[in-house]
């Protein structure tokens, strides 16, 4: 007997495992608005959720619990309830109280934080900006691609320009001073520089006849396994605001 | 709305420039843990943002160029950071809903720089306080201390530190808004004309 898997079933398998950047938005979305919207074992059902999510179809998510930074950052919303709020009724070892009430604060503060990040850091390491851009084009946002497109290439040259423009300044002896009409004449610099780079880069979209009315998202239909996915995750949304 | 080529490309320019201070500088300023960062940020952000509505005078321009920023904000390199992203969306809201009651003049700008730069101070209420479930008190509490300790004053004077810590916000826009009019008057003269109603159409 042939154990193989019927070839329709690996590429269903593979069509669930790589949902459309839309659906991958909407299971951003359902982590983000249950997450903050549940408590107690509701937020426990959520946080399980998005990390199986994070484990079956955005690895990139669990990633981001390997960074020292993230923890970092979690410890106060852990440590904080527990000596803010009173009454500091448990007491540990060498005389130290803490609330139990802000043990369970703690907790869930904590659970929330993980799954929104998780589900927000498995969303940005899975669809590219330019998807992003199609989805929100499909949605109506005319013209927004092409808006974030220039936004990306300029970030680096914003930077470069912010970066020389000020160094000069200093070198200069700017900012010692008349600190607020050095900061404007900074700032004329910067913008005038890049606005100079803009036209050209109308310039080109122009002698390239772009129109933003011409502009065509990517065409996504969404897949039997989207569909699956955007039905299961309503159906636990519906039972967990139910309950 | 539809908006033309130019538009759009400055819309991704001013929010690249913005993208840029709060990819760089925000990071950086938040690692560091310096006081009154979202506000420092904010103040920034909405300069180089009311400066973009001279050349993109469309209603929604600047809530445009916030999701622009808001997007390289969430694909940046630092990291996936909820609570920045939240705050360029709200800035760009309240910076639009400003501009839509007081129009784009100097005094339009001041006021809409001030209504804008209030929401670091309102973040912390929603973002830990509703988001994260620390309760609209705790934060206040919080808020009452470091304030104080701001002020020099003690944490019993609430509405006192609550007060000037609204102005001080509201200041920091206002001077946001007034230098964001004067960069702009500075540009014209150096040749960038804003674009006009009738230029556009």
């Amino acid at each position: 007997m042939d154990q193989r898997e019927p070839p329709s079933m690996t590429a269903t398998a593979r069509a669930m495992m790589t949902p459309l950047p839309a659906v991958r938005l909407g299971l951003l979305m359902w982590s983000v608005v249950l997450g903050v919207v549940s408590s107690g074992w509701r937020l426990g059902v959520v946080f399980a959720g998005t990390l199986a999510l994070a484990a079956v179809v955005q690895p990139g998510g669990l990633r981001v619990l390997r960074r020292p930074a993230l923890w970092l950052s979690l410890v106060p919303l852990l440590v904080l309830p527990l000596f803010v709020i009173e009454p500091r009724d448990l007491a540990l070892a060498g005389g130290l109280t803490v609330s139990s009430a802000g043990v369970t604060l703690g907790l869930s503060m904590l659970v929330r934080a993980i799954t929104i990040t998780v589900a927000a850091a498995g969303f940005s390491t899975t669809v590219s900006i330019r998807e992003l851009a199609d989805v929100l084009e499909a949605a109506g946002l005319r013209g927004l691609g092409f808006a974030l497109g220039v936004a990306v290439h300029s970030v680096q040259q914003s930077h470069h320009v912010w970066t020389t423009t000020a160094k000069a300044f200093r070198l200069r002896g700017g900012f010692r001073t008349t600190r607020w009409r050095h900061g404007r004449l900074l700032l004329v610099t910067v913008v005038s520089t890049m606005l100079r780079r803009a036209d050209e880069t109308v310039a080109a979209a122009q002698a390239r006849a772009f129109s933003p009315d011409r502009i065509r998202p990517a065409a996504a239909r969404l897949s039997t396994p989207d569909w699956w996915w955007i039905a299961v995750l309503i159906l636990i949304a519906m039972v967990l605001l139910v309950a | 709305m539809r908006y033309d080529v130019r538009e759009l490309v400055y819309v991704g320019v001013f929010g690249g420039l913005w993208g840029a201070i709060e990819i760089s500088a925000g990071s950086a300023l938040h690692a560091l843990a310096v006081p009154f960062t979202g506000l420092l940020l904010a103040a920034t952000g909405l300069t180089i943002a009311l400066v973009g509505r001279l050349y993109v005078p469309r209603p929604g321009s600047v809530l445009f160029m916030a999701l622009a920023t808001a997007f390289l904000k969430m694909f940046s390199v630092g990291g996936v950071v909820v609570t920045p992203i939240i705050g360029i969306l709200m800035e760009g809201v309240l910076a639009e809903g400003g501009l839509l009651l007081f129009r784009s003049s100097r005094a339009g700008f001041a006021a809409s720089g001030a209504v804008a730069t209030l929401w670091p101070l309102v973040q912390p209420f929603v973002t830990q306080g509703l988001l994260g479930g620390a309760g609209v008190l705790g934060v206040y509490d919080g808020v009452l201390r470091l304030g104080a300790k701001l002020f020099g004053l003690t944490p019993a004077s609430g509405l006192a530190i609550v007060g000037l810590l609204v102005a001080m916000h509201a200041a920091a826009g206002v001077l946001a808004g007034i230098m964001a009019w004067h960069v702009g008057t500075a540009l014209r003269a150096r040749g960038h004309e804003w674009t006009s109603e009738s230029r556009r159409q």
